[in-house]
């Protein structure tokens, strides 16, 4: 039970990461390998603040507001230097090694002993419910991560609404259709290159959120944790498209999050039913590879029992 | 509306399947009314983790169940083990300290300093005796172990720590080379037990009157031209860390340093064969060993509030003197007779590894207060 509260508590965290990616990848068309290093900044901003005794909340909106300084200077160099769009990635995680080793002084920084969002779930979980844990359908679940995933619920629900809202804007149309089709924007006479920064900014600091998050969950922040968090998102992005079928705004959202919740549970079904660990990585592959194949061979399959007719 | 749900239902069938299945694997988990503990003649559960497939995990680990089926705790016999192994993936370390501080185990052993961090952060409310092995330094982990005060740590939670004997090495090169001033090295500073070894090397360094001269990396293709900036900046012996960007490179960095007449060294004593000069490392088996019998002590009953966090470093030194003849000025590095009584093996000139002891480690196990008070003498 515990396994499948965790599995659910960093596939929702997860999820913020993978709403950024769809931010970066979906909208604007660029696959951002800033991500690597901005999950690892939010995380490392958030914990040093944190040792420093900073109130967490503070200290989580100061890791998410880094992370989206670094999408908007990734942005700059896409858009004032006319650096290409990947390399432009490149660089800033480049960069960002260094400055996740100097804001942390060192690779790892651990948090146990401090008070972090983390640690407040747990406790406001022990006071709601009075106890310690308590019995559900027999298995026995501690409030603390109870809290804790509902925390991880809310948060990823406030987010996906308030990205929705915002795309719905002014703004937020022109910055899809910036995406779309640049030329077009440009000739109604909007400014591109704004949009792109502002996007890559609402991007990374999306994952910045995520990176923040886990290392208050985990207990610690490590300099290497962001290492390959692209390609989980770009995974996620995608097996939430495959799920959804539409490309329509709120279904990629919520597809985004269910995918990166559906990886985090095909994890841990794999972990409880102790599968060789040599084998862990081949076996998620193949479970994607059935995530991606999967909707794809139910709608063939409904096609043929119901042949739909082109209208004329 | 019903629509947006018909297109959102393979999702969330999936998910529901998936939880299902989760929720099923997982039935014997849950508490029964009036279960204490395990059920009876059930044998105890024991969980090995490792946080990576690399030999120096995979030696402690091996060394781990032979110190437990040494005092009898065999795997399907007198206990049921069970490995783990993330693979590197820090979310797969979560996910697996939720499953062993949740899935019914008796005891946790953790190798590796984020197992034991990832474990210990999940088992603050569980509180499953957990052991610790191949960590350099516990009270720097922020798990809770006092660095002054051995005993002084989480009741549930001690081990041995082993700190890489980077000192050693350098202390062992100036008494291999007296007039050693210039010692180059190449490591990644996103490495936490790297960062510990270049700390005490440039401590012992500064002890000695010698100078490091140091390059970063943060990947492995990046090591040779590192090694060559290093020699190209003057120094005379090179030091390879524990440092797992830099140990995949190595035969380029034997490579480069040949090419340049320069001895290295390092603190793996396995990779002396292939060309360094020597090396001095814990024997991680034997460390494993120590773990596995200390954790049979746990089994059999042993409080762990009562077992103090000590370092175990079991000293291999093997010299190379093939490495040495092939050197433009092989006597200026001779091997010292009292270095010589101390190595556990010698590389010959002709390329034979020639073991000279059959004990690894003169400094034999840590030994563990006694759980049960010394026996009143008998009349």
């Amino acid at each position: 039970m515990t396994l499948l509260l965790s599995a659910l508590t960093v596939g929702l965290i997860f999820a913020l990461l993978a709403l950024g990616v769809l931010v970066s990848f979906r909208i604007f068309g660029i696959p951002d390998i800033t991500t690597d290093g901005s999950f690892t900044l939010g995380a490392s901003v958030t914990a040093v603040l944190c040792v420093h005794g900073v109130n967490p909340i503070l200290a989580t909106l100061a890791g998410t507001l880094a992370g989206a300084g670094a999408g908007m200077l990734t942005g700059i160099l896409h858009t004032k230097f006319h650096i290409n769009a990947l390399l432009s990635g490149i660089l800033m995680m480049t960069a960002l090694y260094s400055v996740n080793l100097r804001v942390m002084q060192k690779s790892n920084l651990p948090l146990m002993q401090y008070t972090t969002l983390g640690s407040w779930g747990e406790a406001a979980g022990r006071r709601v419910l009075g106890e310690e844990a308590f019995l559900v359908l027999g298995w026995r679940v501690s409030a603390g991560e109870v809290a804790l995933f509902l925390g991880a619920l809310g948060a990823v629900t406030v987010v996906a609404w308030l990205l929705y809202l915002f795309f719905r804007t002014h703004v937020g149309v022109a910055m899809r259709a910036t995406g779309n089709n640049a030329q077009m924007i440009r000739a109604l006479g909007a400014n591109v290159q704004v949009y792109i920064i502002l996007g890559l900014g609402i991007a990374n600091g999306l994952v910045a959120l995520g990176g923040s998050l886990l290392a208050q969950f985990q207990g610690f922040a490590d300099v290497q944790m962001g290492i390959g968090m692209i390609v989980w998102g770009l995974a996620s992005v995608i097996i939430g498209e495959a799920l959804t079928g539409s490309r329509s705004l709120g279904l990629t959202l919520v597809g985004a999050a269910m995918g990166s919740v559906l990886f985090r549970l095909l994890v841990a079904i794999a972990l409880r039913w102790g599968l060789d660990p040599n084998d862990l990585k081949l076996i998620t592959a193949v479970f994607v590879f059935i995530a991606l194949v999967l909707p794809g061979l139910i709608k063939k399959l409904r096609r043929r029992r119901h042949p739909v007719i082109p209208a004329t | 509306m019903l629509h947006t749900f018909r297109q959102l239902s393979i999702g969330l069938g999936l998910m529901a399947l998936c939880i299902g299945v989760l929720l099923l694997s997982d039935l014997d988990s849950r508490v029964r009314p009036g279960d204490q503990g395990r059920r009876h003649g059930e044998l105890p559960r024991v969980a090995v983790l490792q946080a990576n497939a690399q030999w120096i995990f995979d030696e402690g680990v091996a060394g781990i169940i032979a110190g437990l089926a040494e005092e009898g705790f065999r795997d399907k016999h007198e206990i049921h083990l069970r490995k783990f192994n993330p693979m590197g993936d820090s979310n797969v370390s979560n996910s697996i300290a939720r499953e062993v501080t949740e899935g019914g185990y008796d005891l946790i052993i953790t190798t590796t300093t984020p197992m034991l961090q990832v474990v210990a952060n999940a088992n603050r409310a569980r509180r499953v005796p957990q052991l610790f092995a191949l960590v350099s330094i516990p009270s720097e982990t922020g798990t809770g172990v006092s660095e002054l005060d051995p005993l002084n740590h989480p009741p549930y939670l001690t081990g041995y720590g082993t700190r890489l004997p980077a000192a050693q090495a350098f202390r062992i090169a100036r008494e291999i080379n007296p007039r050693l001033q210039r010692i180059g090295t190449v490591w990644n500073p996103q490495e936490v037990n790297s960062e510990v070894q270049i700390r005490d090397a440039r401590a012992v360094c500064k002890e000695l009157g010698m100078e490091l001269v140091d390059a970063t990396v943060d990947n492995t293709g990046a090591v040779g031209e590192a090694t060559a900036s290093v020699i190209a900046r003057g120094i005379e012996a090179f030091f390879i860390p524990g440092d797992i960007t830099v140990m995949p490179a190595i035969h380029n960095v034997f490579q480069i340093t040949r090419r340049a007449n320069i001895p290295t060294f390092s603190i793996f004593p396995t990779d002396v064969p292939k060309g360094s000069l020597f090396g001095v490392g814990a024997d991680y088996y034997e460390v494993g060993r120590g773990t596995g019998r200390l954790a049979a002590e746990v089994l059999r009953g042993r409080n762990t509030a009562t077992i103090p966090v000590t370092d175990y470093m079991p000293e291999k030194i093997v010299l190379n003197e093939e490495a040495r003849m092939r050197l433009a000025n092989p006597q200026a590095w001779d091997f010292p007779e009292s270095l010589r009584k101390r190595a556990y093996a010698i590389v010959t000139p002709e390329g034979a590894l020639n073991v000279l002891r059959d004990d690894p480690a003169p400094g034999a196990p840590a030994p563990t207060p006694s759980p049960t008070p010394a026996p009143s003498p008998s009349p």
